[in-house]
């Protein structure tokens, strides 16, 4: 397989997907993952300690799916977005299914009266299925810099 | 400090005032190293129900906030939340204190003269 066609592959995935989020079209973010997935929300120190545990823990398409539908639904809160700024990414490894990435990003959270403040920083650390296209998430790790979040995490990250 | 044990999830969480307007809460959820993998599984995916960004305890920390956001303006730093005021009717939603109402009128009617 051609690392170019890959790069760009890998690139587009990551740009359609902070989109989707930030465009509240989350109903279409479970599709960005494989059925089979891992996704994760955790901290450096959580995983450079090596602990599993996160605060936000998928381990399914369709657990992705109950995250949306709770948010939909069930979740109270005060009505807010984000804004990610994603980093250059990195391809690290290409094999013939399967490439890794890793990516610096930020989220801007704006809140439902204008208040903007900086929610999160951290790295993605992407697994990524190539056997089809669009390429999807097999594990999307969030590590966050930090070990706190403002109230509340609910929109996926 | 809370002890929690619900279900599979172990943790403490620990409350930490900040000031008036911050409270942390830190939540350590606990495993053990004799723990098989599928009971490590299990912790994690009922974090997901009992945990910082739960579907059940998510909304804690903010609950907390819009009431103390209400009450700054009520007159001499008090006010009193209303969940239906004195009679005990059945309700079709849970958030009721029908019965604990009920009982004690029931409590106060049986032992008063």
């Amino acid at each position: 397989m051609n690392d170019l066609a890959v790069r760009l592959g890998v690139h587009e995935l990551i740009a359609a997907y902070v989109d989707c989020i930030d465009e509240d079209r989350l109903e279409e973010w479970p599709d960005f993952f494989v059925e089979q997935c891992r996704y994760l929300i955790t901290s450096r120190a959580s995983h450079e300690a090596g602990l599993p545990h996160g605060v936000v823990y998928a381990a399914s398409r369709g657990m992705l799916v109950d995250r949306v539908t709770a948010l939909r639904r069930a979740n109270i809160f005060e009505p807010h977005r984000y804004r990610h700024i994603v980093g250059p990414i990195r391809v690290e490894g290409i094999d013939a299914t399967v490439a890794q990435a890793h990516s610096n990003f930020i989220a801007v959270r704006i809140m439902h009266d204008g208040e903007m403040s900086l929610f999160a920083a951290g790295r993605y650390l992407d697994r990524i299925d190539l056997t089809s296209k669009p390429y999807r998430f097999i594990e999307r790790l969030v590590v966050l810099d930090s070990q706190k979040i403002d109230t509340l995490l609910v929109i996926p990250l | 400090m809370i002890l929690q044990q619900i279900r599979n999830t172990i943790a403490v969480r620990v409350i930490r005032p900040r000031g008036l307007e911050k409270t942390e809460l830190e939540w350590i959820h606990l495993g053990f190293t004799d723990d098989d993998e599928s009971m490590t599984e299990r912790r994690l995916r009922q974090g997901n129900l009992v945990g910082a960004a739960g579907y059940i305890s998510m909304e804690d920390g903010c609950v907390g906030g819009f009431v103390q956001r209400a009450l700054r303006f009520n007159d001499d730093d008090s006010g009193v939340v209303m969940m239906g005021g004195y009679d005990a009717q059945s309700q079709p939603f849970r958030s009721s204190e029908a019965t604990i109402r009920g009982f004690w009128k029931k409590y106060r009617a049986l032992i008063s003269d």
